[in-house]
Protein backbone atom coordinates (compact mmCIF):
# COMPACT_ATOMS: atom_id res chain seq x y z
CA UNK A 1 0.00 0.00 0.00
CA UNK A 2 0.74 3.85 -0.47
CA UNK A 3 1.23 5.83 3.02
CA UNK A 4 1.15 9.26 3.01
CA UNK A 5 2.97 11.14 6.13
CA UNK A 6 1.11 14.55 7.35
CA UNK A 7 1.94 16.86 9.89
CA UNK A 8 -0.06 16.20 12.74
CA UNK A 9 -0.51 20.21 13.24
CA UNK A 10 -0.84 21.59 10.09
CA UNK A 11 -1.40 18.46 8.17
CA UNK A 12 1.08 19.39 5.34
CA UNK A 13 1.75 16.43 3.31
CA UNK A 14 5.61 15.32 4.59
CA UNK A 15 6.23 12.75 1.89
CA UNK A 16 4.69 9.62 0.46
CA UNK A 17 5.98 5.85 1.49
CA UNK A 18 5.21 3.64 -1.63
CA UNK A 19 5.14 -0.04 -1.68
CA UNK A 20 4.54 -0.41 2.35
CA UNK A 21 2.99 -4.06 3.36
CA UNK A 22 0.16 -3.66 5.77
CA UNK A 23 2.13 -6.05 8.43
CA UNK A 24 4.86 -3.26 9.13
CA UNK A 25 5.10 -2.24 12.19
CA UNK A 26 5.38 1.52 13.32
CA UNK A 27 9.18 0.95 14.11
CA UNK A 28 9.68 0.02 10.58
CA UNK A 29 7.73 3.48 9.63
CA UNK A 30 10.51 4.93 11.93
CA UNK A 31 13.57 3.61 10.15
CA UNK A 32 12.33 4.22 6.69
CA UNK A 33 11.29 7.61 7.99
CA UNK A 34 14.57 7.90 9.38
CA UNK A 35 15.99 7.15 5.61
CA UNK A 36 14.15 10.30 4.30
CA UNK A 37 14.53 12.73 6.62
CA UNK A 38 18.39 11.39 8.54
CA UNK A 39 17.66 13.78 11.02
CA UNK A 40 15.13 12.42 12.45
CA UNK A 41 15.81 9.75 14.62
CA UNK A 42 13.07 6.84 15.86
CA UNK A 43 13.28 8.25 19.25
CA UNK A 44 12.18 11.88 18.24
CA UNK A 45 9.33 10.47 16.20
CA UNK A 46 5.50 9.81 16.58
CA UNK A 47 2.89 9.12 14.83
CA UNK A 48 -0.82 8.97 14.94
CA UNK A 49 -3.72 7.84 12.67
CA UNK A 50 -5.78 10.81 13.63
CA UNK A 51 -4.42 13.91 14.50
CA UNK A 52 -5.61 14.37 17.74
CA UNK A 53 -5.39 10.79 18.38
CA UNK A 54 -3.06 8.56 20.46
CA UNK A 55 0.31 8.24 20.24
CA UNK A 56 0.99 4.68 18.25
CA UNK A 57 2.98 1.80 19.69
CA UNK A 58 6.01 0.66 17.67
CA UNK A 59 4.87 -2.50 17.84
CA UNK A 60 1.39 -1.92 16.01
CA UNK A 61 1.56 -2.79 12.34
CA UNK A 62 -0.61 -0.59 9.76
CA UNK A 63 -3.33 -3.55 9.20
CA UNK A 64 -4.04 -3.18 12.69
CA UNK A 65 -4.88 0.59 12.70
CA UNK A 66 -6.99 0.09 9.42
CA UNK A 67 -6.15 2.67 7.23
CA UNK A 68 -7.01 1.76 4.16
CA UNK A 69 -5.53 1.23 0.63
CA UNK A 70 -4.46 5.19 0.51
CA UNK A 71 -3.40 5.13 4.27
CA UNK A 72 -2.81 8.48 6.32
CA UNK A 73 -0.33 8.70 9.18
CA UNK A 74 -0.09 11.78 10.93
CA UNK A 75 3.62 12.82 12.30
CA UNK A 76 4.53 14.66 14.86
CA UNK A 77 8.16 15.72 16.18
CA UNK A 78 8.99 15.06 19.43
CA UNK A 79 11.73 17.67 19.54
CA UNK A 80 15.66 16.56 20.41
CA UNK A 81 15.63 13.69 22.51
CA UNK A 82 18.11 12.78 25.49
CA UNK A 83 18.59 9.17 27.17
CA UNK A 84 17.16 8.60 30.56
CA UNK A 85 20.37 7.36 31.79
CA UNK A 86 21.89 10.32 30.45
CA UNK A 87 19.35 12.44 32.38
CA UNK A 88 19.47 10.35 35.60
CA UNK A 89 23.47 11.06 35.31
CA UNK A 90 23.55 14.00 35.02
CA UNK A 91 20.62 14.84 37.80
CA UNK A 92 22.67 13.23 40.12
CA UNK A 93 26.39 13.58 39.94
CA UNK A 94 25.60 17.37 40.31
CA UNK A 95 24.27 17.45 43.62
CA UNK A 96 27.21 14.86 44.56
CA UNK A 97 29.83 17.86 43.25
CA UNK A 98 27.65 20.80 44.51
CA UNK A 99 27.56 19.63 47.78
CA UNK A 100 31.02 18.95 48.36
CA UNK A 101 31.87 22.57 47.24
CA UNK A 102 29.23 23.93 50.62
CA UNK A 103 31.04 20.96 52.87
CA UNK A 104 34.48 22.37 52.18
CA UNK A 105 33.71 25.87 52.19
CA UNK A 106 35.14 26.71 48.82
CA UNK A 107 35.71 30.56 49.21
CA UNK A 108 33.11 33.25 48.01
CA UNK A 109 30.32 30.99 49.53
CA UNK A 110 30.91 32.28 53.31
CA UNK A 111 32.62 34.83 54.74
CA UNK A 112 35.63 34.92 53.75
CA UNK A 113 37.80 33.89 57.03
CA UNK A 114 35.56 30.70 57.07
CA UNK A 115 37.17 29.73 53.60
CA UNK A 116 38.25 26.10 53.50
CA UNK A 117 37.33 25.45 57.48
CA UNK A 118 35.60 22.32 58.80
CA UNK A 119 32.75 22.51 60.82
CA UNK A 120 33.58 21.47 64.70
CA UNK A 121 30.23 19.44 64.60
CA UNK A 122 30.37 15.75 63.93
CA UNK A 123 27.09 15.83 62.57
CA UNK A 124 27.90 18.40 59.44
CA UNK A 125 30.43 15.47 58.62
CA UNK A 126 27.84 13.05 58.97
CA UNK A 127 25.61 14.36 56.57
CA UNK A 128 27.79 15.30 53.84
CA UNK A 129 28.42 11.05 54.01
CA UNK A 130 24.57 10.46 53.89
CA UNK A 131 24.14 12.81 51.08
CA UNK A 132 26.33 11.92 49.10
CA UNK A 133 25.92 8.07 49.67
CA UNK A 134 22.48 8.89 48.45
CA UNK A 135 23.26 10.32 45.48
CA UNK A 136 26.21 7.90 44.77
CA UNK A 137 23.39 5.32 45.40
CA UNK A 138 21.58 6.61 42.71
CA UNK A 139 24.16 6.80 39.68
CA UNK A 140 25.04 2.94 41.01
CA UNK A 141 21.75 2.07 40.42
CA UNK A 142 21.35 3.86 37.07
CA UNK A 143 24.18 1.84 35.85
CA UNK A 144 23.56 -1.35 37.31
CA UNK A 145 19.66 -1.52 38.70
CA UNK A 146 17.41 0.56 37.02
CA UNK A 147 15.97 -0.58 33.45
CA UNK A 148 14.02 1.62 31.49
CA UNK A 149 10.74 1.08 29.78
CA UNK A 150 11.31 4.20 27.57
CA UNK A 151 14.27 4.82 25.92
CA UNK A 152 14.54 8.72 26.00
CA UNK A 153 12.85 11.87 27.24
CA UNK A 154 12.79 15.52 25.86
CA UNK A 155 15.89 17.17 26.44
CA UNK A 156 13.86 20.04 28.13
CA UNK A 157 13.77 17.88 31.09
CA UNK A 158 16.94 17.34 31.32
CA UNK A 159 17.59 21.18 32.39
CA UNK A 160 14.60 21.49 34.35
CA UNK A 161 15.87 17.91 36.33
CA UNK A 162 19.01 19.35 36.83
CA UNK A 163 17.76 23.17 37.88
CA UNK A 164 15.75 20.96 40.60
CA UNK A 165 18.10 18.41 42.25
CA UNK A 166 21.18 20.66 42.06
CA UNK A 167 19.40 23.62 43.38
CA UNK A 168 18.00 22.14 46.43
CA UNK A 169 21.53 20.56 47.16
CA UNK A 170 22.68 23.86 46.86
CA UNK A 171 20.10 25.59 49.58
CA UNK A 172 20.49 22.57 51.88
CA UNK A 173 24.01 22.27 51.68
CA UNK A 174 24.32 25.84 52.34
CA UNK A 175 22.63 25.68 55.87
CA UNK A 176 24.05 22.70 56.73
CA UNK A 177 27.90 23.44 56.35
CA UNK A 178 27.19 27.16 57.68
CA UNK A 179 29.47 28.39 60.36
CA UNK A 180 26.46 29.17 61.82
CA UNK A 181 24.92 25.92 61.57
CA UNK A 182 22.81 25.04 64.86
CA UNK A 183 22.96 21.45 65.44
CA UNK A 184 19.99 19.22 66.54
CA UNK A 185 18.17 20.33 69.56
CA UNK A 186 17.65 17.24 71.19
CA UNK A 187 21.20 16.54 71.02
CA UNK A 188 23.05 12.72 69.76
CA UNK A 189 19.33 11.22 70.22
CA UNK A 190 17.49 13.28 67.64
CA UNK A 191 21.30 12.67 65.03
CA UNK A 192 21.12 9.04 65.67
CA UNK A 193 17.37 8.38 65.32
CA UNK A 194 17.27 10.69 62.23
CA UNK A 195 20.34 8.63 60.52
CA UNK A 196 18.57 5.55 61.84
CA UNK A 197 15.31 6.29 59.49
CA UNK A 198 17.92 7.65 56.46
CA UNK A 199 19.40 4.40 56.38
CA UNK A 200 16.81 2.07 56.93
CA UNK A 201 14.84 4.04 54.34
CA UNK A 202 18.12 3.97 51.87
CA UNK A 203 18.43 -0.27 52.05
CA UNK A 204 14.08 -0.22 51.89
CA UNK A 205 14.56 2.20 49.14
CA UNK A 206 17.51 -0.07 47.20
CA UNK A 207 15.41 -3.46 48.19
CA UNK A 208 12.34 -2.21 46.05
CA UNK A 209 14.42 -1.16 42.99
CA UNK A 210 16.42 -4.47 43.20
CA UNK A 211 12.64 -6.20 43.91
CA UNK A 212 11.46 -3.99 40.54
CA UNK A 213 14.73 -5.39 38.21
CA UNK A 214 13.85 -8.74 39.23
CA UNK A 215 10.41 -8.42 38.57
CA UNK A 216 11.25 -7.98 34.88
CA UNK A 217 13.45 -10.08 32.50
CA UNK A 218 15.94 -8.15 30.71
CA UNK A 219 15.05 -6.96 27.63
CA UNK A 220 11.41 -6.79 27.98
CA UNK A 221 8.79 -4.08 28.94
CA UNK A 222 6.65 -6.67 30.27
CA UNK A 223 4.50 -5.75 33.53
CA UNK A 224 3.53 -7.73 36.64
CA UNK A 225 2.48 -7.48 40.14
CA UNK A 226 4.66 -6.40 42.21
CA UNK A 227 4.87 -8.39 45.41
CA UNK A 228 7.09 -9.31 48.72
CA UNK A 229 10.79 -11.36 48.19
CA UNK A 230 12.75 -12.75 51.04
CA UNK A 231 14.05 -9.20 51.88
CA UNK A 232 11.96 -7.98 54.67
CA UNK A 233 11.69 -4.61 53.09
CA UNK A 234 9.95 -5.39 50.59
CA UNK A 235 7.11 -6.55 52.88
CA UNK A 236 6.14 -2.52 52.21
CA UNK A 237 4.85 -3.70 48.99
CA UNK A 238 1.44 -5.29 51.22
CA UNK A 239 1.01 -1.62 51.83
CA UNK A 240 1.60 0.55 49.04
CA UNK A 241 2.22 0.03 45.42
CA UNK A 242 5.22 2.35 44.82
CA UNK A 243 7.17 1.40 48.14
CA UNK A 244 10.60 2.72 46.23
CA UNK A 245 8.85 6.39 46.94
CA UNK A 246 7.30 6.13 50.19
CA UNK A 247 11.09 4.80 51.43
CA UNK A 248 13.01 7.93 49.22
CA UNK A 249 10.64 10.66 51.18
CA UNK A 250 11.68 8.21 54.99
CA UNK A 251 15.18 8.72 53.94
CA UNK A 252 14.69 12.47 53.52
CA UNK A 253 12.30 13.17 56.78
CA UNK A 254 15.45 11.38 58.46
CA UNK A 255 18.34 13.44 56.89
CA UNK A 256 15.89 16.45 58.09
CA UNK A 257 15.76 15.95 61.47
CA UNK A 258 18.90 14.75 61.91
CA UNK A 259 20.39 18.10 60.01
CA UNK A 260 17.04 20.23 61.75
CA UNK A 261 17.25 22.10 59.01
CA UNK A 262 13.91 23.34 57.08
CA UNK A 263 15.41 23.66 53.74
CA UNK A 264 15.44 19.88 53.75
CA UNK A 265 12.16 19.45 55.20
CA UNK A 266 10.86 21.55 52.40
CA UNK A 267 12.61 19.27 49.36
CA UNK A 268 11.15 16.07 51.77
CA UNK A 269 7.82 17.52 50.87
CA UNK A 270 8.15 18.86 47.37
CA UNK A 271 9.88 15.44 46.64
CA UNK A 272 7.01 13.61 47.84
CA UNK A 273 4.40 16.15 46.19
CA UNK A 274 6.23 14.78 42.76
CA UNK A 275 5.97 11.54 44.02
CA UNK A 276 2.54 11.29 45.17
CA UNK A 277 1.32 12.35 41.38
CA UNK A 278 3.72 9.64 39.95
CA UNK A 279 2.31 7.27 42.64
CA UNK A 280 -1.20 7.67 41.90
CA UNK A 281 -0.86 7.17 38.19
CA UNK A 282 1.34 3.94 38.86
CA UNK A 283 -1.11 2.85 41.17
CA UNK A 284 -4.30 3.65 38.68
CA UNK A 285 -2.60 1.77 35.85
CA UNK A 286 -1.48 -1.15 38.08
CA UNK A 287 -5.57 -1.30 38.76
CA UNK A 288 -6.53 -1.21 35.00
CA UNK A 289 -4.11 -3.76 33.82
CA UNK A 290 -4.37 -6.18 36.67
CA UNK A 291 -8.16 -7.07 37.48
CA UNK A 292 -6.82 -9.48 40.44
CA UNK A 293 -4.83 -6.20 41.76
CA UNK A 294 -4.67 -6.28 45.96
CA UNK A 295 -7.32 -3.79 46.72
CA UNK A 296 -6.03 -2.85 50.15
CA UNK A 297 -3.11 -1.37 48.63
CA UNK A 298 -2.57 2.41 48.48
CA UNK A 299 -0.39 4.26 45.89
CA UNK A 300 2.61 5.25 48.40
CA UNK A 301 1.33 6.36 52.27
CA UNK A 302 0.37 2.86 53.90
CA UNK A 303 -3.62 3.36 54.73
CA UNK A 304 -3.73 6.96 53.76
CA UNK A 305 -3.04 7.39 50.17
CA UNK B 1 -8.31 40.01 34.21
CA UNK B 2 -9.31 36.74 33.58
CA UNK B 3 -11.41 35.42 30.40
CA UNK B 4 -14.92 36.81 30.97
CA UNK B 5 -17.32 34.29 33.28
CA UNK B 6 -19.72 32.29 31.86
CA UNK B 7 -22.76 30.30 33.27
CA UNK B 8 -23.39 27.18 31.88
CA UNK B 9 -25.41 24.81 33.23
CA UNK B 10 -25.37 26.68 36.63
CA UNK B 11 -26.80 26.22 39.91
CA UNK B 12 -29.16 28.60 41.25
CA UNK B 13 -27.33 28.63 44.49
CA UNK B 14 -23.53 29.37 42.61
CA UNK B 15 -25.42 32.25 40.29
CA UNK B 16 -26.88 33.83 42.93
CA UNK B 17 -23.82 33.37 45.19
CA UNK B 18 -21.95 34.98 41.81
CA UNK B 19 -24.09 37.91 41.45
CA UNK B 20 -24.28 38.85 44.44
CA UNK B 21 -19.68 38.84 44.94
CA UNK B 22 -19.81 40.72 41.76
CA UNK B 23 -22.36 43.44 43.21
CA UNK B 24 -20.58 43.67 46.29
CA UNK B 25 -17.24 43.84 44.66
CA UNK B 26 -18.64 46.77 42.52
CA UNK B 27 -20.16 48.45 44.92
CA UNK B 28 -16.64 48.56 47.56
CA UNK B 29 -14.42 49.60 44.29
CA UNK B 30 -17.03 52.23 43.82
CA UNK B 31 -16.61 53.51 47.90
CA UNK B 32 -12.70 53.46 47.57
CA UNK B 33 -13.42 55.53 44.33
CA UNK B 34 -15.52 58.13 45.60
CA UNK B 35 -12.75 57.93 48.91
CA UNK B 36 -10.12 58.52 46.24
CA UNK B 37 -12.18 61.37 44.56
CA UNK B 38 -13.14 62.88 47.73
CA UNK B 39 -9.60 62.71 49.00
CA UNK B 40 -8.08 65.10 46.26
CA UNK B 41 -11.04 67.58 46.25
CA UNK B 42 -10.35 67.82 49.66
CA UNK B 43 -6.77 68.25 49.84
CA UNK B 44 -5.04 67.92 46.56
CA UNK B 45 -2.34 66.02 47.42
CA UNK B 46 -1.22 62.25 46.83
CA UNK B 47 -0.71 62.27 50.52
CA UNK B 48 -3.05 61.09 52.78
CA UNK B 49 -4.52 59.11 50.41
CA UNK B 50 -3.71 55.65 51.29
CA UNK B 51 -4.84 55.52 54.86
CA UNK B 52 -7.86 57.55 53.70
CA UNK B 53 -8.90 54.24 52.16
CA UNK B 54 -7.09 51.37 53.60
CA UNK B 55 -9.51 50.11 55.10
CA UNK B 56 -11.52 49.39 52.26
CA UNK B 57 -8.96 48.48 50.14
CA UNK B 58 -7.91 45.73 52.64
CA UNK B 59 -11.33 44.08 52.17
CA UNK B 60 -12.40 44.71 49.21
CA UNK B 61 -8.82 43.58 47.37
CA UNK B 62 -8.62 40.24 50.07
CA UNK B 63 -11.97 39.51 49.16
CA UNK B 64 -10.60 38.85 45.94
CA UNK B 65 -9.42 35.78 47.07
CA UNK B 66 -12.99 34.44 46.46
CA UNK B 67 -12.31 34.28 42.78
CA UNK B 68 -9.71 31.51 43.26
CA UNK B 69 -12.16 29.13 44.71
CA UNK B 70 -14.41 30.40 42.17
CA UNK B 71 -11.91 28.68 39.14
CA UNK B 72 -11.33 25.91 41.49
CA UNK B 73 -15.14 24.88 42.10
CA UNK B 74 -15.70 25.20 38.59
CA UNK B 75 -18.62 27.83 38.93
CA UNK B 76 -16.61 30.13 36.86
CA UNK B 77 -14.97 29.08 33.69
CA UNK B 78 -11.70 30.81 34.54
CA UNK B 79 -7.86 29.23 34.77
CA UNK B 80 -7.38 28.37 38.11
CA UNK B 81 -3.65 28.86 38.12
CA UNK B 82 -4.14 32.49 36.26
CA UNK B 83 -6.75 33.34 38.48
CA UNK B 84 -4.28 32.62 41.57
CA UNK B 85 -0.95 34.24 40.44
CA UNK B 86 -3.04 37.76 39.28
CA UNK B 87 -4.98 37.90 43.05
CA UNK B 88 -1.60 36.91 45.06
CA UNK B 89 0.25 39.23 43.04
CA UNK B 90 -2.29 41.83 44.36
CA UNK B 91 -2.50 40.82 47.51
CA UNK B 92 1.08 40.53 48.27
CA UNK B 93 1.36 43.93 47.12
CA UNK B 94 -1.38 45.32 49.58
CA UNK B 95 0.03 42.88 52.39
CA UNK B 96 3.37 42.72 51.70
CA UNK B 97 4.26 46.01 50.74
CA UNK B 98 1.74 48.38 51.46
CA UNK B 99 -0.06 48.13 54.33
CA UNK B 100 3.44 46.64 56.41
CA UNK B 101 5.50 49.73 55.46
CA UNK B 102 4.04 53.30 56.46
CA UNK B 103 6.82 55.06 54.56
CA UNK B 104 5.38 54.10 51.59
CA UNK B 105 1.84 55.42 52.72
CA UNK B 106 2.33 59.21 50.84
CA UNK B 107 4.81 57.78 47.78
CA UNK B 108 3.72 58.47 44.29
CA UNK B 109 3.06 54.94 43.14
CA UNK B 110 -0.37 54.71 45.36
CA UNK B 111 -2.06 57.07 43.57
CA UNK B 112 -0.98 55.46 40.60
CA UNK B 113 -1.80 51.97 41.55
CA UNK B 114 -5.06 53.42 43.64
CA UNK B 115 -6.15 54.63 40.54
CA UNK B 116 -5.27 51.93 38.00
CA UNK B 117 -6.88 49.20 40.48
CA UNK B 118 -9.79 51.57 41.42
CA UNK B 119 -11.33 51.97 37.73
CA UNK B 120 -10.29 48.58 36.41
CA UNK B 121 -12.14 46.58 38.94
CA UNK B 122 -15.27 48.68 39.12
CA UNK B 123 -15.45 48.09 35.41
CA UNK B 124 -14.48 44.72 35.52
CA UNK B 125 -16.87 43.77 38.51
CA UNK B 126 -19.72 45.62 36.85
CA UNK B 127 -18.74 43.65 33.57
CA UNK B 128 -18.93 40.44 35.18
CA UNK B 129 -22.38 41.31 37.01
CA UNK B 130 -23.79 42.16 33.48
CA UNK B 131 -22.39 38.56 32.19
CA UNK B 132 -24.17 37.27 35.16
CA UNK B 133 -27.54 39.12 34.21
CA UNK B 134 -27.52 37.94 30.77
CA UNK B 135 -27.43 40.90 29.04
CA UNK B 136 -23.82 43.49 28.81
CA UNK B 137 -23.90 46.70 27.69
CA UNK B 138 -21.51 47.47 24.62
CA UNK B 139 -20.23 50.36 26.89
CA UNK B 140 -19.34 48.29 29.62
CA UNK B 141 -17.44 45.53 27.30
CA UNK B 142 -15.98 48.46 25.37
CA UNK B 143 -14.29 49.98 28.46
CA UNK B 144 -13.32 46.62 29.98
CA UNK B 145 -11.17 46.03 26.38
CA UNK B 146 -9.47 49.38 25.92
CA UNK B 147 -9.01 51.30 28.97
CA UNK B 148 -6.65 48.39 30.00
CA UNK B 149 -4.19 49.91 27.76
CA UNK B 150 -3.76 52.95 29.87
CA UNK B 151 -4.71 51.61 33.25
CA UNK B 152 -2.50 48.28 33.08
CA UNK B 153 1.02 49.91 32.41
CA UNK B 154 -0.21 53.08 35.34
CA UNK B 155 -0.75 49.93 37.91
CA UNK B 156 2.16 48.16 37.28
CA UNK B 157 4.38 51.26 37.11
CA UNK B 158 2.59 52.43 40.55
CA UNK B 159 3.18 48.79 42.20
CA UNK B 160 6.57 48.72 40.85
CA UNK B 161 7.65 52.16 42.17
CA UNK B 162 5.82 51.25 45.86
CA UNK B 163 7.74 48.66 45.60
CA UNK B 164 11.22 50.32 45.32
CA UNK B 165 10.39 52.58 47.71
CA UNK B 166 9.85 49.59 49.94
CA UNK B 167 13.60 48.65 49.96
CA UNK B 168 15.19 50.74 52.00
CA UNK B 169 12.84 50.62 54.87
CA UNK B 170 12.50 46.60 54.77
CA UNK B 171 16.36 46.83 54.89
CA UNK B 172 16.66 48.45 58.08
CA UNK B 173 14.08 47.29 59.68
CA UNK B 174 14.54 43.62 58.98
CA UNK B 175 10.70 43.01 58.73
CA UNK B 176 9.66 39.14 57.67
CA UNK B 177 13.56 38.31 57.88
CA UNK B 178 15.23 35.50 59.42
CA UNK B 179 18.98 35.50 60.19
CA UNK B 180 21.50 32.83 61.11
CA UNK B 181 21.98 31.11 63.72
CA UNK B 182 18.68 29.94 64.24
CA UNK B 183 16.83 26.40 64.78
CA UNK B 184 15.33 26.24 61.84
CA UNK B 185 19.41 26.43 60.13
CA UNK B 186 17.22 28.67 57.40
CA UNK B 187 17.27 31.95 56.81
CA UNK B 188 15.49 34.66 54.69
CA UNK B 189 16.01 38.30 53.92
CA UNK B 190 12.52 40.12 52.81
CA UNK B 191 14.51 42.97 51.60
CA UNK B 192 16.13 40.65 48.67
CA UNK B 193 12.91 38.50 48.28
CA UNK B 194 11.43 42.07 47.18
CA UNK B 195 14.56 42.74 44.87
CA UNK B 196 13.58 39.27 43.24
CA UNK B 197 10.11 39.64 42.75
CA UNK B 198 11.01 42.88 40.25
CA UNK B 199 12.04 40.98 37.22
CA UNK B 200 9.00 38.93 37.44
CA UNK B 201 6.96 41.91 36.51
CA UNK B 202 9.52 42.32 33.41
CA UNK B 203 8.73 39.03 32.47
CA UNK B 204 5.21 38.91 32.45
CA UNK B 205 3.95 42.24 31.53
CA UNK B 206 4.61 41.82 27.68
CA UNK B 207 3.00 38.74 27.75
CA UNK B 208 -0.12 39.95 29.53
CA UNK B 209 -0.29 42.97 27.69
CA UNK B 210 -0.12 41.51 24.29
CA UNK B 211 -2.40 39.26 25.51
CA UNK B 212 -5.13 41.31 26.50
CA UNK B 213 -4.81 43.03 23.28
CA UNK B 214 -5.42 40.19 21.73
CA UNK B 215 -8.80 39.45 23.79
CA UNK B 216 -10.03 43.06 23.36
CA UNK B 217 -9.35 41.98 19.22
CA UNK B 218 -11.82 38.62 19.63
CA UNK B 219 -14.35 41.10 22.62
CA UNK B 220 -14.91 43.73 20.28
CA UNK B 221 -15.07 41.57 17.15
CA UNK B 222 -12.17 43.89 15.42
CA UNK B 223 -10.18 40.94 13.83
CA UNK B 224 -11.03 39.37 10.87
CA UNK B 225 -13.69 37.79 10.27
CA UNK B 226 -13.42 33.81 10.89
CA UNK B 227 -12.79 32.06 7.37
CA UNK B 228 -16.02 29.75 6.41
CA UNK B 229 -15.64 26.26 6.97
CA UNK B 230 -13.47 23.91 4.07
CA UNK B 231 -15.49 22.20 2.27
CA UNK B 232 -13.44 18.98 0.56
Amino acid sequence: MELQILDSKTKQKLCTLERISSNTTIDSIKEIYQRKFPNYYPERQSFKSSPKGKLLKGSETLSELNLGAEGVLYFKDLGPQVGWSTVFYCEYTGPLFVYLLFYFRLPYIYDSKFAFTSSPDDVVHLAAICHSFHYMKRVLETKFVHRFSHGTMPIKNLFRNCSYYWSFAAWMAYYINHPLYTPATFGTMQICSGLAVFVLCELGNLSIHLAFRSLRPSGSTQRKIPTATGNPFTLLFNFVSCPNYTYEFGSWVGFAVMTQTLPVFIFAFVGFGQMAIWALAKHRNYKKEFSNYPRSRKAILPIVL
Amino acid sequence: MTAPQTTRKQSPIAQAWLIMYNVAMTAGWLVIGLGIVNHFYKHRTHKGLYRQVEKQLLFFQTAAIFEIIHAATGIVRSNVMLTTMQVFSRVGIVWGVIQPVAQVHNTEGIPMLMVAWTITEIIRYLYYTFMLLGTTPYIVVWLRYSLFTVLYPLGVSGELLSIYNSLKPVRDSQMYSLFLPNQLNFSIDYHIVLIGTIPFYFIFFPQLYFHMFAQRKKALGLGPPPSPKKTN
